[in-house]
């Protein structure tokens, strides 16, 4: 009985939700180097799950450039519920070239969470986080620290560009044909998990928790070194990644991304993610990160994946300054990486570009980016 | 090994003379008859009342007490209409033979397993087996590439009806330029989506903490 009647208050609750999926708000601050053009919402809808609402964003926001520098990179803050699990995204694009009063589109497709309990305001609030321009300066108030990740992904695309330049100019249409033919190649044949949060601390019997040693690999010129680590292995999940580092380098550092790579029971590597962490090393200081939270692992057709052991190693530093470090293109033909890391984004975009609409347009891409 | 000390109930030994014994009581009645004069010529007895009442044919006679009953066609032809009447004389036989106080109980046919008891079993354990296996491929449904546990659901009530403890709901909307996705150990995942005609990439992030 109390049931029934807690679901039909339920019901009343989000009846209006369902049919009007409420306000969308885009607040971008007046000072703000873009401004927005149009919304469509459409497609969005709103739907209870117990004591939740489950957001449905679907939308293109079309955005204008309303200064003079030229942007390559946009990151949004979407948000249904601050302090809600699931209830905050970002949405970013990079690899943009938008010129003073050129529009262009930001496309969102995301599920989020807020509590069932109406609220004043917006269901979802809209927010801008920040832009990167050409000259790599920056505009906003970098909350979900947007600069750092359109900053690593400019400069890895300019890394990546840079080299396929390279071997335009060396050897030709020919050569760099059959580098996007080979990338795709690696691409498709890349082994893949799925991967999934999983609670932490779930240890069965039939599958007995252990303590692995993280195997480190070392990049050349990496400014932070990974001393050490563990990881705690059950089965199918990873727990708890503890990692020593110690700044090898001139400059104090900020953060650091340890990259892992997952190895199965029958000694197949696969990516498994990254651990971005903010550990603030002096030069010579060695300092520990560490994550409390646990990944399940899944081979592709949905049976459990049988971990064996992982290997790490440092992809990225942001010193305190903001400049960032990188892995040269070089370092990452490692024959221990070459086959297991995943493209860059920027080596992905071009090559869905020579995919879809060939070699020219590629070579029109690496001019323009120049 | 020694034979069993404890006597076969006479109702066994009447059963055992007219081969309608159950094979495992059957075999341990025939090696303790084996080493009982005093059994053995009870057994005999009963073969003796079976042969005068024609139930019995001499090559079965002639058989050992503890040897196997004869199985000759033209005999088994013979006895089948009668197999009922059969058991019914062995275990009044037995039971007269026990005494009076276990004279009164009923006995009951016996009767093998009917075939269609086999296809009921048989037909069962299908049915178990193949449920078993459609359970098992159903529950193996690929898992979502990322997903927001369960646990961490903002829920005044139980959130997920008919789900495992583990299930989790997706938060990265499943479309179809999706190239890559990744899980954090938070929680968190992203996913990096490249539109197939503009070859604009969009990178999103949904956060748990």
């Amino acid at each position: 009985m109390w049931n029934r009647l807690a679901f039909l208050a339920i019901l009343a609750t989000v009846a209006p939700a369902q049919t009007q999926p409420g306000s969308f708000r885009v607040d971008l601050p007046p000072d703000a180097p873009v401004a927005l053009v149009s919304a469509d919402w459409g497609a969005s809808r709103v739907t209870a799950r117990g004591g939740a609402l489950l957001l449905e964003l679907h939308s293109t926001l079309q955005l204008k450039n309303t200064g003079a520098r030229r942007i390559c990179a946009v990151s949004l803050l979407v948000t249904a519920q601050d302090q809600t699990p699931g209830g905050r995204a970002s949405v970013t694009v990079p690899s943009l070239d938008i010129e003073g009063s050129d529009t262009f589109p930001v496309r969102i497709d995301l599920r989020l969470m807020r509590p069932l309990q109406n609220a004043p305001g917006a269901v979802v609030d809209v927010q801008l986080d920040g832009i990167l321009f050409e000259d790599l300066g920056f505009y906003g108030p970098n909350r979900m620290n947007a600069r750092r990740s359109m900053l690593a992904w400019e400069l890895e695309a300019r890394r990546d560009r840079k080299a396929l330049l390279a071997v335009l100019e060396r050897g030709g249409a020919g050569a760099l044909r059959n580098e996007m033919v080979e990338a795709l190649a690696r691409n498709a044949a890349q082994p893949r998990l799925a991967v999934q949060a999983a609670r932490a601390g779930r240890a069965t019997a039939a599958e007995p928790e252990r303590e692995v040693t993280l195997a480190a690999l070392s990049l050349p010129a990496t400014p932070v070194e990974l001393l050490s680590g563990t990881v705690r292995i059950a089965g199918d999940e990873a727990r708890a990644p503890h990692v020593v580092l110690r700044n090898i380098g001139s400059k104090p550092v900020r953060s650091v991304e340890v990259s892992w790579l997952v190895r199965d029971s029958q000694g197949r590597e696969y990516p498994a993610g990254s651990l971005p962490a903010d550990v603030n090393l002096a030069p010579g200081q060695t300092g520990a990160a560490a994550k409390d939270g646990a990944l399940r692992f899944s081979l592709p057709g949905g049976g459990p994946a049988s971990l064996a052991a992982m290997t790490g190693f440092v992809s990225s530093v942001e010193f305190s300054d903001g400049a960032l470090w990188l892995p040269s293109h070089q370092a990452l033909r490692d024959p221990r990486l070459l086959g297991v890391l995943p493209p860059s984004g920027e080596q992905e975009r071009l090559m869905e570009l020579y995919r879809r609409k060939g070699l020219d347009a590629v070579i029109q891409q690496l001019h323009k980016l120049r | 090994m020694k034979p069993d000390t404890r006597h076969p109930e006479p109702s066994a030994l009447a059963l055992l003379a007219g081969g309608e014994l159950a094979w495992p009581d059957a075999l341990t009645a025939r090696w303790h008859v084996h080493f009982c004069p005093q059994c053995k010529r009870q057994l005999a007895e009963f073969r003796s009342a079976r042969m005068e009442l024609g139930l019995v044919s001499a090559a079965d006679w002639q058989q050992p007490l503890d040897g196997q009953p004869g199985e000759s066609d033209s005999a088994w032809n013979a006895l089948e209409a009668e197999m009922r009447a059969n058991i019914r004389l062995g275990l009044t036989a037995g039971s007269l033979a026990s005494g009076p106080s276990e004279a009164g109980e009923a006995a009951f046919p016996l009767s093998p397993p009917a075939p269609w008891r086999w296809a009921v079993v048989c037909g069962a354990l299908v049915f178990v087996l193949t449920a078993g296996w459609w359970l098992r491929s159903s529950s193996s449904v690929p898992q979502p590439m990322a997903s927001v546990p369960a646990w961490q659901v903002p829920a005044t009530e139980p959130v997920w009806q008919g789900a495992g403890h583990e299930a989790g709901i997706q938060l990265l909307v499943p479309v179809a330029d999706v190239s890559r996705t990744e899980t954090d150990f938070d929680g968190s995942t992203r996913s990096r989506v490249i539109d197939g005609e503009t070859g604009q990439v969009t990178l999103q992030q949904v956060y748990v903490e």
